[in-house]
């Protein structure tokens, strides 16, 4: 009892006084710290929570993304898509059939539903071939001005393998082809020709200049989406996807806030930083004087510890527990934003979460602030009386 | 109540280890006051460390109130230093944020006083230095003289034996000076032990024994 009456003294002497400053500025560090851990750890895993959400939320609805680009060619670029879920690229028909005119001695080819590949794609070197040679891989990218036309196609225009043929650009060019191979066309969805990439920019460029062209993408679902939007941007594509604008804005909203959460992460490192080194020149330097003085005094260098510590620790954890709350109202704060565009489960679902960024804010805190207490002690350690008394002499 | 037989001290450095105190031998008896001038680096402080239980010897023979010190554990020596020493520094070393009561109660609550002893305690030692009017005052609205007289009352709190005094009229002008050697120099009469360091010779002069230290060694003048 006695004891606990003394330490009760000392500590209320303590908190009286600017003693309290080195448990309290640890305190407010381990407070800083986790607050900066939780907005970081926010800031890193909701992203990717509301990505997964969103694709079961929208599997199996397709998503139609509406992409523009100066250059023509983009149907080419899009084909390159890593994206298994997006359907193959194509610039769409209602263009070409309408930009490009395949003629041939005064005939003009217009089939109304026929199809025309634009892309010479690895799977079509299967194209069984009537006449002329089949497709070479090489021929997506090596060899240009052939063509492949289907045998209706050539029928109609009363042409042969090996013979020229000459078809109008987008913007009024001509180019004549050389027909490498007529193919059976099974069905009538088939496409009437097969050009390769070289050839299919140079009809739809005029001149060099370029003409902004638009063309439709599809994707499985949203999420599939947002990535693919993501990689047409970096191929130099304004991509938009069309349909369900609510989550574009959501997850829009969501990126703006991981990039505050950065930013303020950042802001409270370095006041961290700055509290710091206000710690480690004025606070320690002062401290360490209260300490000789106190070992002068009479009290051992155990009993000092204790008092320190105590207090420290009774700090620490009361701020701990605010910033777990803090960290709380962060979670609570998202699935209130997300409940209004989806449903409660969520909620649920964000329970881990929040309980693994809780945790994470604890261990956090304590891994940053046990170092800083021992080093804190082992420094305060070194000085005692001796220094208290050679430190006058000095100033004498 | 201090007997120091043959008692040496050197630090280590990297020049390899230099000899501070040598073959230091002294008796002081109760309500003795004892003046050590010495120049600076002369050990003066090393000596006054060892006496007041906050470095050891490195040889020799250190009793203090006929224990003998070497034998006693660091908690020990703490809870002697406490109940039976009091330091009186240059700088006064209060802490400017709490009044000069509270200033006065640290070294009683170190020792767990109760609120009763430790308020009839600062009562009796403000009396002594004079300042009865400035216990609920903050220690930084004190002049430097009545801070350090506050200093020399904080030593007396836990009515300590010994009162070990390092210059401690440094930092003040010569009315101020004279004030507080006047304190210093009533406490023998109330049984205390006065072991001054000084380099003022006036200062020195006013003590009962005059001990003079040059190159770690110590004699009486």
């Amino acid at each position: 009892m006695k004891m606990k009456t003394s330490l009760f003294h000392c500590m209320h002497c303590e908190i009286r006084v600017s003693a309290l400053l080195i448990p309290l500025y640890v305190g407010v560090l381990a407070l800083i710290f986790t607050v900066m851990l939780s907005m970081l750890s926010y800031a890193l895993h909701i992203p990717e929570q509301m990505t997964d959400h969103l694709e079961k939320e929208t599997s199996g609805i397709p998503y139609i993304a509406e992409v523009s680009s100066v250059y023509s060619g983009n149907a080419y670029i899009l084909s390159d898509l890593s994206y298994a879920d997006a359907e193959i690229a194509y610039l769409s028909e209602e263009q070409l059939l309408t930009d490009i005119q395949l003629r041939h001695n005064g005939k003009q080819l217009m089939a109304e539903n026929g199809r025309i590949a634009v892309c010479i794609k690895e799977q079509h070197q299967t194209l069984s071939v009537t006449e002329g040679r089949s497709m070479r891989l090489a021929d997506n990218t090596d060899v240009s001005d052939i063509i492949w036309i289907s045998d209706t196609a050539a029928q109609n225009l009363q042409v042969h393998a090996g013979e020229a043929i000459t078809l109008k650009g987008a913007y009024a060019g001509q180019v004549t082809l050389q027909i490498a191979g007529i193919f059976a066309a099974q069905t009538e969805d088939d496409p009437l020709f097969y050009l390769n990439a070289a050839t299919a920019e140079q009809l739809m460029t005029h001149n060099s200049l370029s003409k902004r062209q638009t063309c439709r993408i599809t994707f499985s679902n949203y999420a599939e989406c947002q990535k693919g939007m993501r990689q047409l941007e970096t191929l130099g594509c304004e991509a938009k996807c069309a349909w369900f604008e609510e989550a574009d804005i959501l997850y829009g909203n969501i990126r703006s806030i991981q990039l505050t959460f950065w930013l303020v992460s950042v802001i409270l490192l370095l006041c961290v930083a700055i509290v710091l080194y206000a710690m480690n020149s004025m606070i320690v330097d002062y401290r360490q004087r209260f300490f000789a003085l106190l070992r002068c005094l009479g009290a051992s260098v155990r009993s000092i510890l204790l008092l320190y510590g105590s207090i420290s620790i009774c700090l620490i954890t009361v701020s701990i527990l605010l910033s777990s709350l803090c960290s709380r109202l962060y979670i609570q704060n998202t699935v209130r934003l997300l409940n209004n565009y989806f449903n409660m489960e969520l909620a649920v679902q964000q329970l881990y979460p929040a309980l693994s960024e809780l945790l994470l804010g604890w261990s956090g805190a304590i891994l940053v602030c046990l170092p800083v207490f021992i080093l804190l002690y082992r420094k305060l350690s070194r000085y005692n009386a001796v220094t208290l008394l050679r430190q006058s002499e000095r100033e004498g | 109540m201090i007997e120091i037989r043959n008692a040496s001290k050197q630090y280590r450095a990297h020049s390899g280890e230099i000899p501070v105190l040598r073959q230091v031998s002294l008796q002081v008896a109760k309500g003795d006051f004892i003046s050590i001038v010495g120049k600076s680096g002369s050990g003066k402080s090393t000596l006054l460390n060892c006496i007041g239980l906050l470095d050891r010897f490195d040889t020799g023979e250190y009793r203090f109130l006929g224990k003998e010190i070497a034998k006693l554990s660091t908690a020990k020596l703490a809870m002697l230093r406490n109940r039976s020493m009091g330091f009186v520094f240059q700088s006064c070393h209060l802490e400017y944020a709490y009044s000069v009561y509270e200033n006065l109660c640290i070294p009683m609550y170190i020792q767990r006083a109760s609120r009763k002893e430790i308020d009839r305690r600062a009562a009796e030692v403000l009396e002594l230095v004079g300042l009865q009017h400035t216990l609920r005052r903050r220690a930084n609205e004190l002049s430097g003289g009545e801070q350090q007289r506050i200093n020399i009352a904080r030593a007396l709190m836990c009515d300590p034996d010994l009162i070990l005094a390092d210059e401690p009229c440094g930092n003040l002008d010569t009315e101020n000076s004279n004030g507080i050697m006047n304190i210093l120099a009533e406490l023998p009469a109330r049984g205390k032990t006065v072991l001054l360091i000084t380099h003022d010779n006036e200062a020195a002069a006013r003590a009962h024994r005059q001990l003079q230290i040059a190159d770690g060694e110590v004699w009486e003048s």
